[in-house]
């Protein structure tokens, strides 16, 4: 018997399948998503923020508090002639505040068209990792600290890291 | 319009701010006025300072006239030259903070170097 309608040949059915989902066809590697961090410590917990949620990392330089402000907000800084606003990662994540050291840093944040200055103690370096590492964070976290969290895991020199999320942190302080 | 602010400028608990000098027709010593028993507003009461007890270290009373009834409104440490600022660069509140503002004299912000001044509505400063 002859079949008058020619069949698809091998390579054109792989071909189809790869069009289909070409996600599967990707070199595993190239695949694999990165992810920059920036770590940094508060009260010897280590934290984190993606990278591309951080526009820049600002010495620390005198706050101007703002009268009927919130304490969550410490208040505001001038970046070179722009002011910017600074949260007080401390109080909202319900920790013992510490004065301010030669570490002391503002990590610019920003979610959107927000921007704002995030005060924090320490930051120990900018990491890159796959971004499947990163886990729901542990359940015995303070609900502070779980209400910000992105995830967390083991990223840092064996420390535990959470990793915080810059758009639930300003959004929270938006009214 | 204008295109520069005259700005008295005062120190209250280590805050500095600025507020426009049109309105204030005099500077006057305090201890003359306390007997009154209407018509003086202490700045704090306006403005929710972050720190309390708010101390005064040398208080002086400045009468203001806007057109409502005058009166009295006690600030803290003014300096003796006025200052000129161009208006173009006054800037607002960054929006995390404005938001709670809305209610509040404050209205702007003046960077002069490293410092920042808190400008402050001298007609939202009345009874």
């Amino acid at each position: 018997m002859c079949n008058t309608e020619k069949e698809p040949s091998k390579t054109q059915l792989i071909l189809e399948a790869v069009r289909n989902n070409p996600g599967d066809a990707m070199d595993p590697e190239i695949r694999e998503e990165t992810l920059d961090l920036v770590i940094f410590t508060m009260t010897q917990r280590y934290f984190a923020f993606k990278g591309r949620d951080v526009r820049e990392i600002l010495p620390f330089s005198p706050i101007t508090e703002v009268p009927g402000c919130p304490r969550t907000i410490r208040g505001i800084i001038n970046v070179r002639g722009t002011i910017e606003s600074v949260i007080n990662l401390h109080t909202l994540l319900e920790m013992d505040d510490v004065p301010v050291s030669p570490t002391t840093r503002f990590i610019l944040g920003r979610s959107g068209e927000l921007l704002s200055g995030i005060q924090v103690e320490h930051v120990a370096d900018v990491i890159s990792i796959k971004a499947d590492r990163i886990k729901p964070v542990i359940s015995t976290l303070p609900p502070a600290i779980r209400d910000y969290a992105h995830g967390g895991e083991e990223l840092y020199k064996g420390h535990y890291v959470i990793v915080l999320s810059v758009d639930k942190i300003l959004k929270k302080l938006s009214i | 319009m204008k295109s520069d602010l005259t700005l008295l400028l005062f120190n209250i608990m280590g805050i500095d701010f600025g507020m426009d000098v049109a309105p204030v027709k005099a500077m006057e010593h305090v201890e003359g006025l306390l007997s009154a028993k209407s018509g003086i507003v202490w700045f704090h009461e306006k403005i929710d300072l972050p720190r309390t007890p708010v101390v005064y270290d040398f208080p002086r009373a400045l009468r203001i006239e806007t057109g409502k009834k005058p009166f009295h409104l006690i600030i803290d440490n003014p300096r003796d030259m006025p200052l000129v600022i161009p208006i173009g660069k006054i800037k607002p509140f960054p929006v995390l903070v404005e938001q709670f503002l809305h209610a509040t004299p404050l209205w702007a912000i003046y960077p002069i170097k490293e410092r920042i001044l808190l400008l402050v509505d001298p007609l939202k400063m009345g009874r």
